[in-house]
């Protein structure tokens, strides 16, 4: 599959890793020029190459967001048209300033992101795990029981079906949050933000979410 | 309305009601997702007064349907329903 990732950071870098040893082509993005990326994208080896965002877009069927909040309003929302985008990020007020919608939980972050990308398909992941657990963790050969559980939602339930499947192959197991409106379940300061877990446990924790 | 009984509205399968009380409600039994979790939670709570979620942080009351059952009957009047008459 084709796959761009928006921001070459600790969470899109190592996705980068992972996306391409699945077999997987890889456009990767950050917020400068392509060329800044020549070193990490040789390191990956021939299924990456850099791209600009709006490229990376283009490219991919899937795109990954793994952006501060803040640099969102700077995608532009054509390319992203039907692609199945994830948000990997989180609102960090102390980071992107106060967002009001955010702060009254009248809007999730990812469903902010979604208003500035009205004809993607968004969905959230990879918000919840720590870049190095994501690294490290991955167990592609072990059952899913075994595995550590990564929280997605989205409200495009075939788009969840192939965020799933690629989770999978990177030896993760998804765990159906919900909907968009439903996603603020594994915001941050919840009780499955961050959890090394099963899916069974992350399970519970979902459901254990106050606000 | 007993916790099988909410377990069969939830699911939305009247046969649910009458499955073994060992069945286990995640992963090796009926694999409930969180987002029939949360669902079932709710509905116990209006039901029964009972908030699994708050009460217990572990959540060992989800292992299987008696588990769930008996924790909802060992908390029942210990705190208001959402909505009508709690049962003591």
């Amino acid at each position: 599959m084709r796959i761009g990732i928006v921001g070459a950071g600790n969470i899109g870098g190592t996705l980068a890793t992972l996306f391409t040893r699945s077999g997987h082509e890889v456009a990767l993005a950050n917020s400068r020029d392509p060329r800044t990326l020549a070193g990490q994208v040789a390191a990956l080896g021939p299924r990456a190459h850099a791209a600009t965002a709006a490229e990376a877009a283009a490219f991919g069927e899937v795109v990954v967001l793994a952006i501060p909040l803040g640099a969102y309003a700077d995608l532009p929302p054509e390319p992203f048209a039907g692609r199945i985008v994830v948000d990997a990020n989180n609102y960090y007020p102390a980071r992107d300033g106060r967002i009001a919608e955010l702060d009254s939980g009248a809007l999730t972050s990812t469903g902010l992101l979604a208003r500035h990308l009205p004809d993607a398909r968004v969905t959230k992941a990879f918000n919840t795990i720590h870049w190095e657990h994501l690294r490290d963790l991955g167990r592609p050969d072990a059952p899913a029981a075994d595995r550590r559980a990564i929280p997605i939602a989205g409200d495009d339930a075939a788009a969840k079906a192939v965020l799933t499947d690629l989770i999978d192959q990177i030896g993760f197991t998804a765990v159906d949050t919900g909907l968009l409106v439903d996603s603020w379940r594994q915001q941050p300061d919840t009780p499955v933000y961050g959890a090394e877990v099963s899916a069974d446990q992350a399970t519970v924790l979902i459901a254990q979410a106050r606000r | 309305m007993s916790v099988p009984e909410i377990l069969a509205r939830v699911l939305g399968d009247p046969a649910a009601a009458a499955l073994p009380a060992g069945t286990p409600l995640l992963s090796g039994g009926l694999g409930l997702d969180s987002v029939t979790v949360v669902r079932l939670l709710a509905e116990v709570r209006a039901e029964s007064g009972v908030d699994v979620a708050d009460l217990d942080l572990d959540l060992d009351a989800l292992a299987t349907i008696a588990s769930l059952t008996a924790f909802v009957e060992a908390h029942r009047g210990t705190a208001r329903p959402d909505r009508g008459l709690g049962r003591s």
